[in-house]
């Protein structure tokens, strides 16, 4: 019952997901309908599941004085202090603006940042054309750079153009084979969950 | 040791140093590289242009603060357009982060003129992803039951006549690609294909190559898929903003990747080459 | 310079030092500030949208059709606790298969028969035929059971390894348009650091 309740859950809306948009059934299309109105409401509790979990990681490391436990304190002070704010105010208070733009934007925006200096970093020491298929990956990469830039237009005036063909032609080759082959392995996956031979997402126990 | 043993061995640092001069030195002296604008961004220019005047659109903001340098010069461009030929323009979000961003966006639109509930609305952030998405495209007023500002949705104009997606002329989604939220394989599957919207994406870098084969399959109308794109958009405006701005600091960063990419191989043959060396 | 300009730098160049000195306090304090934030915010957009789709509804429009999500949402708080965790399956069994039923019913056409159709093009450009030719050697290197293989091992071998080919262009594109990407984010940064904090250039 505890692992075959949700099986039958998962057979029963997976079907009956696909048959939705092929059958015109108010029998069907109705509760269907209603299932995906819900899954607003029941992925934001999982958002919130998931905060409690960050939250009860950072209170087991004041707990156990673990080394920097202090930041898990500032977490879990700045945390609490923005969801009250937020939840209280809206999203439009200024206070709350403020720190969405200031504290996150800025902080997400470095964080990107600094993951390109480390892109240009392993440029330089890890992109290596060690074989046939490396030398065609730089070589297609080094072009498709050079062709977004106007500084490859100055360097050879035909180097978008070329950029574009990599991108229509060759690109959009292996990019459809890709796609063609990964959408095979989805609909294996997803048949898979419908018709519960998967069953990973129960977790394990009893 | 030689030149390019020395090369190998170079401190991390440095070159993040010398990234940042290359970069800094376009921003404080612009060298003001001419760009031509590419097929694809025509395609998109041509295709709204072409578009009634008084259309209903929707534009999704599909991306975190992270991606916000790269993406909004995009997202700013369309809405750019969407205003100059009078469009309605419903917008929202299918990440959190986007949520907030796209209220900024709008609130820079309405300092200059656009009124809420005439031009445009900010609908706001929607949960479940994909099947959110498919939610929202089915019963517009279900998933939205307030918009960003917290005002029912029974109590705005511009949703009175909007069921489905089928009432919007186009869709877009500024999306920063995956990570559980909307990603542009989602709205590919439960719009253009299931209600036969017309529909555009702005992908963020990674994103851009596999977007290409939709295009060509048809199941979308066009893309602008990175910064020089939407700085070519820009240019088609004849509004030259952060993408315009950007390029000649990107032309920099390009130059110095592909620089280091080239030592860097030279460095690995010339050592290999050596008598004793390790393949 | 402004108070937001100040709190901007500030945590600008805390997450910066990452770059110049790994694993520092300043580094470890302004990133646990950054998830604190960014995790709140979730939650306050998760607030709302339970608050506008789901409390507005049962409470000041009567309608208890969403009594069972609530409960179904409610139920996956049970993780932590271990004794009655198992609570939590028809919630994620619900969820996972609500995705994989839209996923298949439009994966089938976008991502397999539109494409399909899509690569049948006339062989009356060089273009058209490098596209064809390229489309199904790439897919020929996706066969692992043991007919094809075996073929692709043999005389066929050259598809595969052209396909390989193909997919290298396509990784190299793909990386290339990513560099793109990142390099416009810290274009931006550098962008904000000399105009709104040091006022030169632009």
């Amino acid at each position: 019952m505890r692992r075959s309740l949700p099986v039958l859950i998962a057979i029963v809306v997976g079907i009956g997901m696909v048959f939705d948009l092929f059958l015109k059934l108010p029998l069907l299309n109705n509760p269907m309908a209603e299932v995906r109105n819900w899954m607003p409401i029941m992925t934001s509790f999982a958002v919130i599941v998931g905060c409690v979990g960050l939250l009860n990681v950072h209170y087991k490391n004041i707990q156990r004085k673990r080394p920097g436990w202090y930041n898990s304190v500032i977490l879990w002070a700045v945390m609490l202090s923005v969801i009250a704010l937020g939840c209280t105010k809206g999203t439009r208070d200024a206070t709350y603006s403020f720190i969405f733009n200031n504290v996150l934007v800025a902080s997400s925006t470095t964080l990107s940042a600094v993951g390109a200096l480390f892109l240009a970093s392993s440029g330089f020491r890890a992109f290596r054309a060690t074989n046939t298929n490396a030398t065609i990956l730089l070589i297609s990469g080094a072009l498709v750079m050079l062709a977004q830039v106007p500084i490859g237009e100055a360097i050879y005036g035909q180097i978008p153009n070329i950029g574009n063909w990599i991108m229509n032609v060759p690109n959009n080759a292996g990019q459809r084979g890709i796609m063609i082959a990964s959408g095979v392995g989805f609909i294996t996956v997803c048949l898979r969950i419908m018709l519960g031979y998967t069953r990973s997402y129960l977790g394990g126990g009893e | 040791m030689n030149f390019w043993e020395k090369m190998e061995k170079v401190d991390v640092r440095i070159i993040f140093v010398v990234v940042i001069i290359a970069i800094a030195i376009p921003l404080v002296k612009p060298l003001g590289l001419p760009m031509k604008v590419m097929p694809m961004s025509q395609q998109v220019y041509d295709y709204i242009e072409k578009m009634p005047n008084g259309s209903k659109v929707f534009l999704s903001f599909d991306y975190g603060t992270g991606s916000i340098p790269e993406l909004e010069p995009a997202a700013k461009a369309f809405l750019t357009h969407f205003f100059r030929k009078g469009f309605k323009v419903y917008t929202m979000a299918s990440t959190a982060d986007g949520g907030m961003v796209s209220q900024m966006c709008m609130a820079g639109f309405e300092k200059l003129g656009k009124v809420y509930d005439k031009d445009f609305i900010t609908l706001g952030y929607f949960a479940g992803g994909e099947a959110g998405i498919a939610a929202w495209s089915a019963d517009a007023k279900k998933v939205f039951q307030r918009d960003a500002r917290g005002t029912p949705i029974d109590q705005l104009a511009m949703m009175k006549d909007i069921k489905t997606v089928k009432d919007f002329t186009l869709g877009v989604t500024v999306n920063s690609g995956p990570g559980g939220y909307g990603t542009v394989e989602a709205w590919v599957r439960q719009v253009p294909i299931v209600y036969k919207t017309p529909f555009i994406v702005a992908p963020g870098g990674a994103m851009v190559a596999n977007t290409i084969p939709y295009i060509q399959a048809g199941q979308i109308q066009g893309m602008i898929g990175g910064l020089r794109p939407s700085a070519e958009y820009e240019l088609l405006l004849k509004e030259p903003g952060l993408g315009v701005a950007a390029m000649d600091a990107q032309s920099a960063a390009h130059s110095i990747m592909i620089a280091f990419i080239l030592l860097g191989n030279a460095a690995y043959f010339a050592l290999r080459k050596r008598p004793g060396a390790r393949q | 310079m402004g108070l937001d300009v100040i709190i901007s730098v500030i945590f600008t160049l805390a997450l910066f030092t990452f770059v110049f000195a790994k694993d520092n306090p300043v580094y470890n304090t302004a990133e646990h500030i950054f998830v604190a934030v960014g995790a709140g915010h979730a939650v306050v957009a998760s607030y709302w949208v339970l608050r506008n789709n789901a409390w507005d509804l049962l409470v000041t429009k009567g309608n208890t059709t969403v009594l069972l999500p609530i409960l179904l949402g409610l139920l996956l708080f049970t993780r932590y606790i271990k004794s009655i965790s198992w609570l939590t399956r028809p919630s994620i069994a619900l969820i996972v298969a609500c995705g994989a039923g839209l996923g298949l019913r439009g994966s089938i056409r976008v991502d397999f028969l539109d494409q399909i159709v899509a690569t049948f093009l006339p062989f009356n450009s060089i273009d058209n035929i490098i596209f064809v030719v390229g489309t199904v050697a790439t897919i020929t290197y996706f066969f692992f059971t043991g007919t094809y293989t075996r073929a692709f091992q043999g005389r066929l071998k050259v598809l595969p390894q052209v396909g390989q080919w193909f997919m290298m262009v396509a990784f190299g594109a793909s990386f290339g348009q990513s560099v793109m990407g990142r390099l416009a984010v810290l274009v931006g940064k550098i962008s904000f650091l000399l105009k709104d904090v040091l006022r030169i250039g632009m």
